[in-house]
Formats: C-alpha cells, structure tokens, sequence
C-alpha cells in the first residue's frame, strides 16, 4: 500500500501541488494523469523522496521520510524521464547498476545474470555490449528500464510488495515497444508488485491502468477506475479542450478521441 | 596480493558481451607486476649509476657493508622518493577519478574544489612570508614550512567551497564549480600578491615549486603526508558503488540507494586530504590526475570499482617513470617532475583523444 | 638540534676564523657563480668535479658537469659526481637536499651572500681556509681590499653621485628596477652613484610610469645580454615613464656584465669600469 496524504508543493511563490492525497494498492497499475503542469512529476518525487514537501507518504507502512536510501531502494526502483548518462557504460554494465542497492532477490544464485534477464524482458536480447550512447533514445528508455527491473527484480520480497514508480515511461517509445513496456508493468503488478506512473497517453491509461489519479493544477480532480474517471467532462475540464470519450470493444474500456474543432468551452 | 587473488578465480569466465571486469581484473594484475617492476628500476637506476644497490640495502639491515654514501642514495634518497612518487602517482590519479565521477565529467580534476588554487597559495605564502614567522614557529616547522601550508590551504579552501556550496544540507555540486572558479580567482589574486613582494630568489622557488618535485622527498615528509594519502586510498574503493550510480545522476543515485550527501561528503575530503598531502610534498604535478582514469576508462569502462584501485596503480606507475626520467635525463641535475608529466602526458593524451574521436563525440 | 648549536656557534665566531678547512678534498662540488670564482682565483680549478648553473665564469668553468639551479639542487644528482667537498652560497637549496647532503657525510662549507666588498673578502677567507689555501687567500683578499680601496679613493674623487635607475628587465614597458638590497643597488653604489630607488623599497619591482618619471634618473643601467632587444637604449629612453628625464636627455644608457650582479673577486673591477661609465654618460651633458 503506498498512501500520500496531503502533498502540497511550492516552489517560490507558485503553487505546483495543494493538499493532493493519494494511494495505490499493490497489484494494480495506479496511473497519474493531467495536463503540463498539473503536478503529475512533481507528485511522483514527492512520493520517491527526491523532492521534499509538506504532508507525508506511507510506503508499506513506513514513513519515507523515516527510511533510509538503501531501505527505500529495497522497496521500490524509479524510473526517471530520460536522463543522461556520464561515462560510456556498455548496456551490461549500466543495467548491471541496479544491483547497486544489493537486494534484487534472495535467490543469490541468478542474481549475476539478472541483467541478462531484464534485458530480454525489455526486447533487448543481444544489447549487452553496446555502448549506451549508441543506441537510439528508445532502446536507452528501455535500457533504463531494465536497470530499474533489476532493482526489484522479485514483485514480492518476504511478503511486502515492492514498487515500481514509472515517470512517462513510453514517451519515447514506438507504438509496439509501449505495449511491451505497458505488459511488463502490468505483469509486474499481477506477480504483486505495486506500479505507479505518470502517464501522458490516456488510451493507453485506459488500456492498462487499474487505478487513475486526474490531476488539475495541483489539485485531484477525479480518482477511480479509468471508466470513472476519463470522462468527457472531467477530462475536458481539465486538459481545456473538448475531448470525446468511446467505449472499445472487446472489453468496453474508454477511448478518448480528441475533436479537431472544439477548444474548451 | 592482488596477483594472487587474481589466481584463486582460476578458470575462464565465460565470455559475456559488455562485461569488463574481467578484464579490469586482467589489467590490475598486470598493472601491480609493472608496478614491481618499476619500483625496482627507480630504486636501481639514478644519476650516481656507481651505487651498489644491494649491499647498501644490506647495509642498513646488517647483512652487508657499504659506504655512507650508497647507504644515503639508497635509504635516504631513492626509496623516499620512489614510495612518494608511488604515492602521490596513486593519489593524484585516484583523486582525479573520484573527482571525475562526482562531478559526472571526465575533465574534472581537483583543482575544480580548489585544493590546487588553496595550496598554491599557502605555499606561497610559506616561501614568501616564512620569513616574518616568530622564530619560535620557525624553528618548528622548518623545512616542512612550504609542505604544512601548502596542507593547509588546499584543505581550507576545500572546506569554504563545500560550505558555501552546501545550503538545508544539500550540497550543488554546480554551485561548488563555479564558487570554486571564483575563489580561484581570489586565490590567484592574493598569490599574486604576494608574489609581488617575493624578491628575485622567492620568485625561482616560486616557478619551480609550481612545476613539481619528488626531490625533496623525506622519511620525515612521508612520516607527516603518507599517512593522509594512504588513508584516502584507503577509503576511496568504499566511493566506488556511490560514483557508478551517480553516473545516471543524483536523483537517480539516490533512488537506486545511495546517500548522495553522504557521498559527496566523504569524496570531497578523501580528494581535499590525499591531494593536499600530496601537492604539499611535491608541489604541482598536472596531467596525472585526468590522463589515467580517462586512459582506464577506454580500456576497462567506467566503473568505479575496478576503475579505482587500476587508476591508484597506473598514477603510482606513470609517476615513478616520469621521476625516473626527470631525475637522469639531464643528470647530475634534474628537471622538474611537471615538465615531465606535462611533456609526456600532452601529446600522449592528444593521440587518445583522437584515436578514440568518435566514441567521446556521440 | 645539531643546525641550532652550528648556528651558536657560527654566531660566536667569527666566520674566517672558525671556518672549517678541507686540504685534503680534491672533489669538490662548488654552487653559486662568485664561489666558483673564488675558487678559480686561487687557482684551485683542477679540484673542481662539479659546478652548479648560475657558475659560468671563467668559461672554462662550463665544461664541468651541471648539477642543476642552485636552489634546486638534487641529492643523488650532486652525489653521483662523487664529491668530497661542497662549497656553496648559504642561499642554495632546497634545505631538504643540504640535509640529504650532509647525511651522506658531505662537508659543505656555506659562504655568507652580501653585497659589500667586506663580503667578498670574508667570502675569500672562507673559500681559502674550505680548499686549505690559506696563503693564496690572504693574498687574493689583501689584493681584493686594496682593489676596494683604490676605487673608493678614486670615488671620491668623481663629482656629484649620478641617479642611476637599473632596469632588470623590460617586459612589454613595463619596467622591473631594482631597489636597496640587491645586487644591482651594491654595484651602483660601489661604482659612486646613487639608486634613485634605493629609499624606495627592497628588492625588485614593477614600478608604474609615473613613478619612474618622478624618479628622474641621470643614467640607466641595464644588463648587457645579447639578443636582448627589449633593451636597447633607444627603446628604454623613448618610454613614456622615461622620455623626459635627464637620462633621455643626455643619452645616459649604460649596460654591464651580468655577473656583476653577484659579488665577487671581479666586483672592484666591474664597480670601477661602471664608475668610469657613469662619468663618461655625465660629462655627455655639456
């Protein structure tokens, strides 16, 4: 269970999030969504301790404020917005960094080859000796991903949860490498693991999401399933545009068509 | 030692696409047989080539007879020399790759945190000012005057930069860089004031304590410095986990479980102690610092653990070299150690840069 | 403790008196260009194995092997020639490698640095009793005193002290003089002139324009080094600082040797030489 209760951010004198709460459960894919600006990153590193804020936010039970980095490394991995990296690590090396807070899984025997491992789970069999600078900003999304795979590689470790925070984790991705990605948080959720991630895409937010957090200008707008909470109104609401939402066939979840002429109201 | 651990794996390890510390492993093993190597050669060979090395290091133990003066070249002269070249050779090339690794740049070197600009001052002002000391303190700190400032200052203005660059206990390491840019200029300011009091025999020791040497290396001066640098090196492969993190940055090191702070901290010191000692005892001694990580990294990637304890033994290696060059190329005399690395590390550094062109410039 | 009872006892006795005496020393190390004069002069060159990089005089000096700048000396360079003997200037260095030095059983004899003719001819006394030459000493200093003496009568004798300005060097206009305590200053005024900077300060100086202007010097006084186009009189004289001084006026431009600078047994000669110049530059006026 991951509970965040009354996160309010400033930075100077803009507000950028107000008495925002929020929970996701374990087991489920809880995304955040809203327009640039509304908090959605910002609520994210709150929540991972990289940015301090008033309220507080329970992770399993404990305060992170309380917890130490290797503590909270043990208990979730982050995947950040694409980031540089320094040296020029050959992909092995730099997925091999996950290992870094020392606790993937109690089973020490696969522990070495891991990388292997989260390397294939993301498509990139074979990608072990290329230098991360070459390759495409796709493959490096994924390349990231699979690092942060490796952190928590066990969704369950001595009956907690562990959790996965995914910040626009396919922005960068084709359309067939943002399914992969999408199933491997939705796997990852399945065998236990709890994920939250800032989503751009509201179709696919539909498509995978348990869970959907609406965020406007600081504030929660709406919060529940995705056929709660992606709306025409909430959404058109909120993104300020008139925004049209379907039902798909064959499972009847949402589909957001934007409409060419309509600004909001 | 490390030869030996070296063997204990025993076996080939398979082949793994992108796995270098095989290779590291490889390299520091070759690099510490080299090291042995070397540090017979600078012990052997020196501008009295007449020595008889052996019984003169009987000598001191009982074994042999020797005359005073193959005991003195050998005791007193060539093995303090040859473990502070080897020392300071294992500093300044570590110091160079943490400081590297915290500052996620592969220029960075320490003079960025101002230990270089610090103790060019306090020397300075210890060969400049000496004279106005009371001659009580005088007397005391002597000849190691110019060392024991040159420690001080470069520790000082270590500890004002991460001060000013610390705020609600988070230290900007952009913050450090350019605060330190300005304190240089300060620093250089206040050495050229001084320098503009120094008369004409000040100036010379000025130019050539600016240039680096092992020639006045100590029992005594080791006795004070060694121990500081050793203390660094000592700590530096407990940085090593915390710098291949903070290659993907500091946010992200600090989510994979690094205390970044704590990181900083402890990087920031070992650079300030172990470049302070060293610089105290053989003045400015450029190139090493950022010639053996960056020449390390090309060959066994970037990663801190295996890149650390390679980079101490290749900086002890290339400095006990350039000593043994400095100090018979134009023997009886001696060129200054910083000419040499600087001549040897230039052009050297320069054909890396292009060979490997395409590599830094993706 | 040793260096703190050698320099009790240096300061109970008189130098020449109490100095140590190597007769016996036939490889001797000499650092510092007026010590190895000295040893020149008392003829005792054969004894020399090794010299150091401001010793070029006479020439002959420079076929023996260079243990480096006399401050920055190295232990093994100066071992590995093997000496029995160290002369040297008690400015050499660094103090470290002296340490080294006398570890290795080296006697080194320190010669007192000063700019007087007292110190040439204690220089003299000391170098004389290291080599064991007593009577080649006395002689070489009863002469240097007499040469010293013969120049103060006929200092007395010349007219007004000349201003002498000396230029060390002139580095893109700007100028580096030389105040009181130099070597520079020791020589103008054996040769019966005046430093116009020898109230001024100690050591030496870049000095601004107007300073120099103020100055007003009669004559400058610059090394003479070949190649040294930076300081030919009529680029020194046409300076802005310099251009309305009386030495600009007259044409009072005057170079010497750089050796005189270090004092030795040439000094009453180059002091005498310099005095004569100055009088010639002066008489230009009228």
């Amino acid at each position: 269970m991951l509970k965040a209760t009354g996160i309010s951010v400033r930075f100077g004198a803009s507000t950028v999030l107000e008495g925002v709460d929020f929970t996701a459960s374990a087991g489920q894919i809880t995304a955040i969504v809203g327009p640039n600006g509304s908090g959605k990153t910002t609520l994210l590193k709150v929540m991972t301790g990289e940015i301090p804020g008033q309220g507080s936010t329970h992770l399993n039970g404990s305060d992170i404020a309380a917890l130490s980095p290797v503590d909270m490394a043990r208990k979730r991995a982050v995947l950040p917005q694409a980031g540089n990296v320094a040296f020029p690590f050959t992909v092995l090396e730099l997925v091999r960094l996950g290992l870094t807070s020392g606790l993937a899984t109690n089973d020490a025997d696969h522990l070495d080859h891991l990388p292997e491992r989260a390397l294939s789970r993301v498509g990139l069999d074979g990608f072990g000796g290329r230098y991360v600078q070459d390759l495409s900003g796709g493959e490096r999304q994924r390349v990231q991903l699979a690092r942060v795979l490796v952190q928590i590689w066990e969704p369950m470790l001595d009956g907690e949860p562990r959790w996965l925070f995914l910040d626009e984790p396919v922005s960068a991705l084709d359309i067939g490498h943002q399914l992969i990605v999408m199933q491997i948080a939705r796997d990852y959720a399945r065998a236990g693991g709890g994920v939250v991630a800032v989503m751009h895409d509201l179709n696919l937010t539909a498509m995978f999401a348990d869970r959907v957090t609406l965020l406007g200008e600081g504030r929660v707008r709406a919060e529940g399933r995705p056929a709660e909470v992606l709306t025409d109104h909430a959404l058109s609401a909120c993104y300020g545009c008139v925004l049209r939402t379907n039902t798909l066939p064959p499972a009847g979840g949402p589909w957001i068509l934007p409409q060419a002429t309509g600004i909001h109201p | 030692m490390v030869a030996l651990s070296q063997m204990d794996e025993g076996g080939a390890p398979a082949i793994r696409p992108g796995d270098r510390r095989a290779r590291a492993r490889g390299l520091r093993a070759g690099l510490a047989v080299l090291l042995g190597f070397v540090m017979l050669v600078s012990l052997g060979w020196g501008a009295a080539d007449d020595t008889r090395v052996l019984a003169a290091i009987g000598a001191r133990l009982g074994l042999a007879e020797a005359s005073l003066r193959d005991i003195t070249i050998i005791w007193d002269i060539r093995m303090p020399r040859m473990v502070t070249a080897a020392l300071v050779g294992a500093s300044l090339a570590v110091a160079g790759a943490v400081m590297q690794g915290l500052f996620r740049n592969p220029l960075a070197d320490p003079g960025l945190v101002g230990v270089s600009a610090g103790a060019g001052l306090g020397a300075v002002a210890a060969i400049v000012l000496g004279g106005f000391l009371p001659a009580a303190l005088a007397a005391f700190t002597g000849a190691y005057l110019v060392s024991f400032a040159a420690f001080l200052g470069g520790w000082a203005s270590v500890i004002v930069l991460y001060r000013i660059a610390t705020r609600g206990g988070h230290t900007s390491v952009a913050t450090m860089l350019l605060a330190g840019i300005a304190l240089g200029a300060l620093t250089g300011a206040l050495t050229g004031f001084i320098v503009y009091r120094a008369n004409d025999d000040q100036l010379r020791d000025l130019t050539f304590w600016g240039m680096g040497s092992v020639a006045g290396a100590t029992w005594a001066k080791l006795v004070a410095a060694g121990p500081i640098i050793a203390c660094a090196l000592v700590a530096a492969p407990f940085l090593a986990r915390g710098l291949d993190a903070l290659s993907l940055g500091e946010p992200v090191a600090a989510h994979m479980g690094i205390h970044v702070q704590k990181l900083k901290r402890i990087a920031v010191l070992t650079v300030a102690a172990s470049v302070g000692a060293s610089v105290a005892i053989t003045g400015g001694i450029g190139f090493v610092g950022i010639v053996v990580p960056h020449l390390l990294r090309l060959v066994q990637g970037p990663e801190h653990r295996t890149l650390l304890p390679n980079a101490a033994l290749l900086g002890a290696i290339l400095l006990l070299i350039a000593d043994i060059i400095s100090r018979t190329v134009v023997a009886p005399a001696e060129l200054p150690i910083g000419i040499v690395t600087a001549t040897l590390g230039g052009p050297f550094f320069l054909w890396i840069l292009l060979r490997n062109r395409a590599i830094l410039e993706s | 403790m040793k260096r703190f009872a050698l320099t009790l006892a240096a300061l109970a006795f008189p130098a020449a008196l109490w100095a140590e005496s190597y007769p016996d020393a036939r490889s001797i190390v000499s650092i510092g260009g007026p010590v190895t004069e000295i040893v020149v002069a008392l003829g005792q060159q054969d004894r020399l194995v090794a010299r150091d990089t401001t010793s070029q005089y006479p020439p002959e000096i420079e076929a023996l092997p260079d243990v480096g700048y006399m401050r920055q000396l190295s232990a093994e360079g100066v071992l590995s020639v093997a000496p029995d003997l160290i002369i040297t200037r008690n400015t050499a260095g660094p103090v470290e490698v002296l340490d080294q030095l006398r570890a290795a059983a080296v006697p080194i004899v320190e010669v007192e640095d000063g700019f007087t003719p007292e110190a040439v001819v204690n220089a003299i006394r000391v170098v004389g009793a290291a080599l064991g030459t007593h009577d080649a000493a006395e002689a070489l200093a009863t002469k240097t005193e007499a040469d010293f003496a013969a120049l103060a009568s006929e200092r007395a004798k010349g007219a007004a002290p000349a201003k002498v300005l000396f230029i060390l060097s002139n580095q893109n206009g700007r100028l580096n003089v030389a105040g009181r305590g130099t070597g520079a200053d020791g020589i103008i005024g054996l040769a019966g002139a005046e430093n116009v900077m020898g109230a001024e300060f100690e050591g030496y100086r870049i000095l601004n324009d107007e300073a120099l202007a103020a100055a007003a010097p009669d004559v400058v006084l610059m090394m003479d080094r070949q190649e040294d186009h930076s300081a030919d009189a009529d680029t020194i004289l046409s300076l802005p600082a310099l251009a309305q001084s009386p030495a600009a006026a007259r044409h009072g431009f005057v170079k010497i040797n750089p050796a005189a600078l270090g004092f030795g047994p040439r000094t009453a000669e180059f002091a005498r030489v310099l005095h004569l110049a100055f009088a010639d530059a002066m008489q230009a006026e009228n």
